[in-house]
């Protein structure tokens, strides 16, 4: 699902101001980041989620993909002096909230390998195209608009039917669903950016090109990419949860959140919970990339504070 | 403008052509289609027998123009599951999707512009941070978990509204309202900050100073050129709202292109995928194209070299 296109229009207002030293800007940017009591609270949840992805199997309430029909739609038990399942258990006597947590680990590699791999490519791509222009410029472009006119589910889905729904496949599709929308931005980032001085002295020193993009180029466009990644995040997890939700994301004993909405699906009237509690767990999830992704806007685009 | 008019058409080219070859190849990916179609057990014979019939021995380059050759002429192939040109089983399916996204869309731009003017007009209040909480939740909610807690509310819990098919208007509500949603979210959060753009802008100050009343100011020097640049957004959410529809149909077992769509994948019906991925996606590109060209006789101050 994309969206947010002030995101990345204000992110990029930044980019043609930057001062092009790699390390020390990013660390001015953070402690501002940090000031904030917001941020602070923003990171410690993304903290104690990557945290969750680390218990072992072995340590969580039930065994998250044990099947035991006898304990079959078991009630929440919150509230209760029971404490069996507090979420209760799903068709296959499976406990919920262990099943929660086992699939966080999936779900957030999926995406994050997926965001790492469509940052490199898009950002790769629109270095290229805004660097060059020309030929180079326009073959990169048209791909693009192609690539911009899928739609994404029907695209992802397609994809991973024919080279079927393993792990790596599911990212690799992932990613190719989203590197244009980087390419686009980092394009007409670059664009004003190669106009500006240094990139000019830089020439005249006689740098190579590949020298002037990683060190001259690349340098301002970390803050926009950034920001478009944190968004990214949010959608790969999204887009994974529909196509695992549809039957084909990965397969089991991997599980996801959109996979576990998809078995509960079909026993809404009995069991609401089996359905309900994994998709708060998306929600939140994006939710907490969603607002970072805002907050760091504001910190890397002064323009934007107290705005949106 | 008809130079730019044609160079925008000529640009389309390309990309359709990237469609139509990535749509060829996508069946082409798994090795062999046909063992596909036939499943794991099939015979050696039968399988030897279908690739000739559906002319996989021939070189791919004859394949592809094959291809190209029958989308030209609206030939999309025959369904391998209902054995019937997909053409025709598209598009009996349009009107419950076209059905669907109008209504979602209307309803996402009517409570989206509204809300969204209201939040800027109420810039930093309780209301409008509100509203933008609602709205950051909106976007973070899966579409298809939105589908399914309106179906434990409504449907199974307090049985107010019909949860699955097409019929009547009440069948509407739901899926439209779920599909519209992610849309309206974005536009509240694209019309607000447009607004508050525009609310500083000179002309406003002026028509206000002469005495004209709120609601005129609003309508005829505000909106009009806060929504300008909407129109662009909206168009770039064509195909998240097929995406929405995807989703959405399955969920609500709408009778539309979107659940057709993963039955098709779901049986592997190659000709069936190919055709609703190639046509959905030229819809979009064409749709981009419109709006591009269209621009210029809704903002003037546009122009075109």
């Amino acid at each position: 699902m994309s969206g947010q296109p002030e995101a990345t229009e204000t992110a990029l207002r930044g980019a043609g101001t930057a001062v092009p030293v790699w390390g020390d800007r990013l660390g001015r940017r953070g402690r501002l980041f940090l000031r904030s009591g917001e941020n602070r609270v923003l990171l410690a949840l993304l903290a104690a989620l990557l945290l969750l992805c680390a218990v072992p199997v072995a340590r969580l309430p039930a065994n998250p993909i044990r099947v035991n029909v006898a304990l079959r739609f078991e009630t929440p038990s919150w509230g209760t002096a029971s404490g069996a399942h507090v979420l209760g258990t799903d068709f296959l006597g499976r406990d919920v909230l262990s099943r929660i947590v086992y699939a966080a680990r999936y779900t957030l590699f999926i995406s994050g390998i997926a965001t790492v791999l469509a940052t490199a490519s898009g950002t790769l791509a629109g270095l290229l195209a805004g660097y060059y222009g020309g030929g180079t410029d326009a073959a990169i472009m048209r791909a693009v608009d192609m690539m911009m006119a899928f739609p994404v589910i029907l695209l992802v889905l397609a994809l991973v039917a024919v080279l079927g729904p393993s792990l790596f496949n599911v990212i690799f599709v992932l990613a190719l669903s989203a590197w244009a929308a980087y390419a686009r931005v980092i394009r007409s980032a670059v664009l004003s950016l190669r106009e500006m001085d240094f990139v000019e002295a830089a020439r005249a020193m006689g740098a190579r090109d590949t020298r002037i993009l990683w060190h001259h180029l690349l340098p301002g466009l970390v803050s926009p990419i950034v920001v478009i990644s944190t968004f990214q995040l949010a959608r790969f997890i999204l887009t994974e949860s529909a196509i695992s939700f549809l039957g084909l994301g990965v397969a089991p004993p991997m599980a996801t959140w959109g996979g576990m909405i998809g078995d509960g699906r079909n026993y809404l009237y009995e069991a609401w919970w089996v359905t309900a509690f994994p998709g708060a767990a998306i929600v939140g999830t994006v939710l907490i990339f969603n607002f970072l992704g805002d907050a760091m806007r504001d910190a890397f685009d002064p323009f934007t504070i107290g705005r949106r | 403008m008809t130079a730019y008019i044609i160079r925008r058409l000529l640009q389309t080219v390309p990309a359709l052509l990237g469609i139509v070859l990535v749509t060829f190849f996508l069946v082409r990916l798994t090795g062999d289609p046909a063992r596909l179609v036939l499943g794991e057990g099939a015979t050696e014979q039968a399988v030897l027998a279908l690739r000739q019939s559906l002319g996989l021995n021939d070189p791919v380059l004859t394949q592809f123009l094959r291809f190209l050759g029958g989308v030209l002429r609206g030939d999309f192939g025959t369904s391998i599951r209902y054995r019937e040109p997909v053409l025709g089983l598209f598009w009996e399916r349009v009107p419950a999707t076209l059905e669907l996204g109008l209504a979602a869309y209307l309803l996402a731009v009517s409570a989206g512009i509204t809300v969204g003017v209201y939040s800027a007009l109420r810039w930093n209040t309780t209301q409008d941070r509100l509203i933008r909480l609602l709205v950051l939740v909106g976007q973070a909610v899966p579409g298809f978990y939105l589908g399914l807690l309106a179906i434990i509310l409504f449907g199974v819990h307090w049985r107010l509204l019909p949860t699955g098919g097409r019929g009547t208007p009440a069948h509407l509500v739901l899926p439209a309202a779920t599909l519209a949603l992610f849309l309206a979210a974005l536009i509240v959060r694209f019309t607000r900050s447009m607004v508050l753009d525009v609310l500083r802008a000179d002309y406003v100050r002026t028509a206000r100073a002469k005495g004209l009343p709120p609601r005129t100011v609003i309508t005829r020097h505000l909106l009009r050129n806060a929504l300008i640049p909407l129109i662009t957004v909206l168009a770039a959410q064509t195909s998240v709202l097929f995406s929405g529809a995807v989703v959405t149909e399955t969920v609500f077992a709408w009778p539309g292109i979107g659940r057709f769509a993963v039955q098709a994948i779901s049986t592997r019906d190659f000709p069936l995928i190919q055709a609703t991925v190639l046509i959905l996606t030229s819809v979009v590109l064409l749709l981009n194209l419109l709006v591009d060209v269209a621009y210029v006789w809704l903002d003037p101050r546009i122009t075109y070299q």
